[in-house]
């Protein structure tokens, strides 16, 4: 048999515990602001990292290829990505309700794993059979993670007053990781996608509803990077930029709603 | 249209040519200039212009591109011309195969390319590994199971007189033993949508769809054969107008995905390389305004932080 149910399971679970325990304890540090909440639940956030890893590393010596092969894995891979990034922002001088709030992410994005199925095929179906697959879905999943951390950071950046200090903090977060992001976008998701459709497809580009909405994904941050560079204005930037993570997450469910040629992943 | 289609590629191209010529002397003009945020200004420009390439490239593939299903599924030893690319294939084998789950996890055409009859090279063609030859590519398609042959039958014989039937597993083409009796069946033919052509007064095939499935089946008795006929799927009762010693009714079969029926998809892309250069360029450009980043006031650009 080659679908075999996973024993990464366990270790998801426990990602899945250790995510939403960090995000109560964001949740009272937001209240709070006790340094110890803070740091109970960064720690907590790291504990579902390691799980977390642990879970990915089992998956994929199981099935014998990277976890980007169904949503199940994509989900869990993009959650991970999330959570690393927000844990690398941990020691950023004013980004302190950033990374607890990272797990709150990463745990919408289990939620969603969770719902889907999780089984594991050793055999990659026939179209999936390419190395293009590991640079195609690996960018977009990292690019993505850094637009879930200008969503965030653009969320709080709105709710601070004029005058805070953390509040440019958040904005040049927001915008360092949008200028991650955007250009692994562009080279993971649409170029070594179009490289790869034209291989497959004999076309790089189908108007397929995923190719389309990573299309309005890009557009979206490319207003972003010309409103936050050339026009300065920062409200209009996070604004921009919390639509733009919206359409992210639209991109990678909509498959599933819309089909088309990307309809498995 | 062939000159419609001329034009626009032409202009299309002339717009490129234009923009790439300005950005240049933007660029020329940007370097020249010190201070900080040079190489991402020069950066910004290649990734303006890249993205006119990008379109340009995309433009000359839908205009002068080309890209059509195939008008037919082809089974081994038949022939697919592509005037596009002035050859023709050949189909020496077609075949899905399928991992212990079911799911395919190969479709694979094995063809030889011709050249004014002659053999020119041979191609194995699968999901991501087209043939490409003169400019053009042919892309695995789709692929059906065959039409004419089954990997076996499961037929249900009742011999008559007899209440209970013996079901018997038939591989195509091969007599098969009725377990405590004297019959023995074989699976002769098979057509998978079948229809009776009253002209020629044969069964033929319909389609290569499985909406007719049935098979011709020689059965011999004691060692002598005593008949055949077609056992239908869809219609179990039909019975026909022979005298078998045995009712006969077709259970189950299991398609031919070994002697497959195969689809191409033709496909030229002439603006490719035009569309991978822009690929290039904008990612060269993206990198340069990344990593170069022009410092903003308030921001902790990369310069103000050092």
């Amino acid at each position: 048999m080659t679908r075999v149910t996973g024993p990464d399971m366990p270790l998801f679970w426990a990602a899945f515990l250790f995510y939403l325990a960090a995000t109560v304890g964001a949740c009272a540090y937001a209240g709070l602001r006790s340094p110890r909440v803070r740091k109970a639940a960064y720690w907590l956030t790291v504990a579902g990292l390691a799980a977390n890893t642990v879970a990915l590393v089992v998956r994929s010596a199981l099935s014998g290829h990277p976890p980007v092969t169904n949503l199940f894995e994509y989900m869990t891979f993009f959650a991970w990505a999330t959570v690393v990034a927000f844990v690398l922002l941990w020691r950023r001088r004013g980004a302190e309700l950033l990374t607890v709030f990272g797990a709150a992410v990463a745990l919408g994005l289990m939620v969603i794993a969770s719902l889907v199925p999780e089984s594991i095929e050793r055999q990659l179906i026939p179209a999936l059979q390419s190395y293009w697959l590991w640079i195609h879905v690996s960018l977009a999943v990292l690019a993505e993670a850094a637009f879930a951390v200008a969503f965030v950071a653009s969320i709080l950046y709105l709710r601070r007053r004029e005058g805070d200090p953390d509040r440019d903090a958040l904005d040049d977060v927001a915008h360092r990781a949008v200028g991650i992001g955007f250009p692994l976008f562009t080279i993971g998701a649409l170029f070594a996608g179009a490289i790869w459709a034209a291989r497959a497809w004999g076309t790089p580009w189908s108007w397929d509803p995923k190719e389309t909405s990573s299309l309005v994904v890009w557009l979206i941050y490319a207003a972003y990077l010309h409103v936050r560079l050339a026009r300065r204005n920062r409200r209009a930037a996070a604004v921009i930029s919390i639509v733009g993570f919206a359409a992210t997450i639209f991109t990678v469910l909509g498959s599933k709603i819309l089909g088309g040629l990307h309809a498995y992943a | 249209m062939p000159l419609a289609k001329l034009l626009l590629t032409v202009a299309s191209l002339a717009l490129a040519a234009w923009v790439a010529a300005c950005t240049w002397s933007r660029i020329v003009r940007a370097a020249r200039v010190r201070g900080p945020g040079r190489v991402a200004k020069i950066g910004s420009l290649v990734t303006h212009v890249s993205i006119i390439v990008v379109i340009a490239g995309g433009l000359w593939m839908s205009v002068a591109g080309l890209r059509r299903a195939a008008p037919a599924y082809l089974a081994a030893g038949g022939e697919l011309e592509v005037p596009e690319g002035g050859f023709s294939v050949r189909v020496d084998e077609a075949w899905t195969e399928f991992a212990d789950s079911g799911m395919p996890v190969e479709y694979a055409s094995l063809v030889t390319v011709l050249e004014d009859g002659r053999e020119v090279r041979k191609h194995r063609i699968e999901v991501n590994q087209p043939l490409l030859h003169n400019g053009v590519g042919l892309y695995q398609l789709e692929m059906l199971p065959s039409a004419t042959t089954v990997e076996d039958a499961v037929l249900e014989v009742v011999p008559m007189g007899a209440s209970q039937g013996v079901r018997v597993r038939a591989p195509f083409g091969q007599e098969v033993r009725v377990a405590g009796t004297a019959l023995s069946v074989k699976v002769l033919a098979f057509y998978s949508d079948f229809t009776y052509d009253i002209e020629r007064r044969t069964a033929a095939l319909k389609s290569i769809r499985h909406e007719n499935p049935a098979v011709l089946v020689q059965v011999g008795e004691a060692g002598e054969v005593v008949g055949e006929r077609w056992v239908f799927a869809a219609f179990p009762g039909h019975e026909g107008d022979t005298t078998l010693p045995c009712r006969l009714f077709l259970a189950d079969y299991t398609p031919d995905y070994r002697h497959g029926l195969t689809r191409f998809e033709i496909s030229r892309q002439p603006g490719a390389p035009l569309l991978y250069a822009g690929f290039v360029a904008m990612s060269v450009g993206l990198a340069l305004v990344f990593w170069f980043r022009v410092p903003l006031a308030g921001a902790r650009g990369r310069k103000s932080e050092a």
